[in-house]
């Protein structure tokens, strides 16, 4: 064993982990852009996990059906539950006029829609080793997509780009505990945060955070995002309140948030690489309510200068 | 370049494309999903590949495999790299003076391996932050992924040592 430690065998792969441990560092600093060994892996990898990722999604698409119609048999009757109680909800007058002028709003924000720049893209890869069921998209630098820009679907937020490569890029998603995210109730108009939170994240659930107890929201609102940190447009809609209650300690309260992704097992996302107000942030409610990426975030605006 | 050699280098580039394929398979979303748990397949690979080659040969295709887990996962670049080429050469010098390349010896250095490799993620990404519930983390997320990777752990050895007895062969030959 002494020979070994003397041999230039031992020698060489310590100066590898040396090399190694320098990349470590590098990634350390310049967070959210891929180290070159990343960017030339990733380059290398993408086309194929793209490639087995759109043959296995054909095949897990046409056995699913089978596999799946005990889980389809239970969706179908939670979602008859779902259309009852949202029929209850519409003979309540007073909370159908909130919701109409809150609609209103989002019908507003809609229109605003078509100044945003967006890209679709395919999720390729999903790391094993992450429960927050983050992923890599096959888009990257050379397609315009930048760090911590918003990943979106039809259905609402999905989460934020958090590395970028040059082919490919990595997306955080809400359910991970590192992401917090201003939102907003589009009923009564309160501001929180959105983060994930490890014991909801396997129910696809996430947590809203920092609610003032005088607030109105119920079970059943809509969240949306409030847009005030410029990483997120206001008014994507991230999921509804599935439940209310008190923290244990302190004159908050916190709520379980439904996305109304299925983020477990989206498979085309929506990168928004340019909105209205991207990078610029409301000082002094940051403050208070903080909106950003695991990482210390790198200004949007820094990046567009750049 | 003599026939060895030759041997060599074309032993080492199915390796490593070997190891390609397994990275993808196990980022592939889809592929070998069970309640949306998959295995780590390119540790495996890297291990056996360390307990049937030399200690060197292990430790660059560790160091392979963790750069390929780094460029998919949301974990430091360079994390996982350096802790497989560290278990990898480890594995490579133990079965030199010590022990003997089994099936049963896979299952130990890949169930030690992957389990201080995640026990280590837990620790720098969720423990040291105190996030509520992080304990779930290791339950409900590492210890099935652990559990899972064993369970391709024999395939993965059966494959690694057919291919090396082959090559073997060849340089024989």
């Amino acid at each position: 064993m002494r020979e070994f430690f003397r041999s230039r065998v031992f020698k060489a792969l310590v100066a590898i982990a040396i090399i190694l441990f320098a990349f470590m560092l590098r990634a350390t600093v310049t967070v959210g852009v891929s180290t070159v060994v990343e960017g030339v892996v990733g380059t290398i990898t993408a086309p194929f996990q793209s490639l087995i990722s759109g043959l296995s999604g054909s095949v897990t698409g046409f056995l699913d059906q089978f596999f799946r119609a005990h889980e389809i048999y239970e969706e179908n009757k939670q979602l008859k539950d779902e259309n009852r109680q949202l029929i209850e909800q519409m003979v309540d007058y007073e909370n159908y006029k909130n919701e109409n002028e809150s609609l209103k709003k989002q019908l507003k924000i809609q229109e605003e829609n078509p100044e945003w720049e967006t890209m679709t893209a395919s999720v390729i890869g999903r790391d094993p080793s992450d429960q927050f069921y983050s992923f890599t998209i096959d888009k990257g630098k050379l397609d315009g997509v930048s760090y911590q820009d918003p990943v979106i679907t039809s259905d609402g937020l999905v989460g934020i780009v958090s590395e970028v490569g040059t082919v490919f890029s990595k997306v955080t998603t809400i359910l991970d505990v590192r992401l917090n995210v201003a939102c907003q109730d589009v009923r009564t108009q309160d501001v929180a945060t959105i983060s994930g939170d490890i014991a909801l994240a396997q129910n696809g659930q996430c947590r809203m955070s920092l609610i003032p107890r005088e607030s109105g929201i119920a079970r059943g609102d809509i969240i949306q995002t409030a847009g005030t940190s410029g990483l997120y447009p206001q008014g994507i809609v991230i999921g509804r309140i599935g439940e209310v209650s008190f923290e244990p300690e302190g004159t908050m309260m916190y709520a379980v948030v439904e996305p109304t992704n299925d983020i477990k097992n989206t498979k085309d996302v929506v990168v928004i690489t340019s909105f209205k107000g991207q990078g610029s942030s409301l000082s002094g409610f940051e403050s208070s309510v903080a909106e950003h990426t695991p990482a210390p975030p790198q200004k949007k605006s820094e990046q567009d200068a750049e | 370049m003599n026939k060895r050699a030759k041997i060599m280098a074309l032993k080492y580039t199915v390796y490593a494309l070997i190891l390609l394929m397994l990275y993808v398979l196990q980022t592939d979303p889809y592929f070998l999903n069970i309640a949306h748990i998959k295995p780590v397949l390119v540790l495996p690979f890297a291990i056996c590949i360390a307990m049937f080659d030399s200690q060197l040969a292990g430790g660059l295709f560790g160091a392979f495999a963790g750069i390929l887990c780094d460029t998919s996962s949301s974990v430091l670049f360079g994390f996982q790299s350096i802790l497989y080429l560290i278990i990898c050469t480890m594995v490579g010098l133990l079965v030199l003076h010590f022990m003997q390349p089994s099936v049963i010896n896979s299952l130990i250095f890949v169930g030690s391996g992957l389990a201080v490799c995640l026990f280590l993620e837990y620790f720098f990404y969720y423990l040291m932050w105190g996030y509520e519930n992080h304990s779930l983390v290791l339950l409900n997320h590492q210890l099935p992924v652990l559990v899972y990777t064993l369970v391709f752990t024999p395939l993965i050895f059966w494959m690694t040592r057919k291919l090396h007895r082959f090559f073997g062969k060849k340089i024989e030959e």
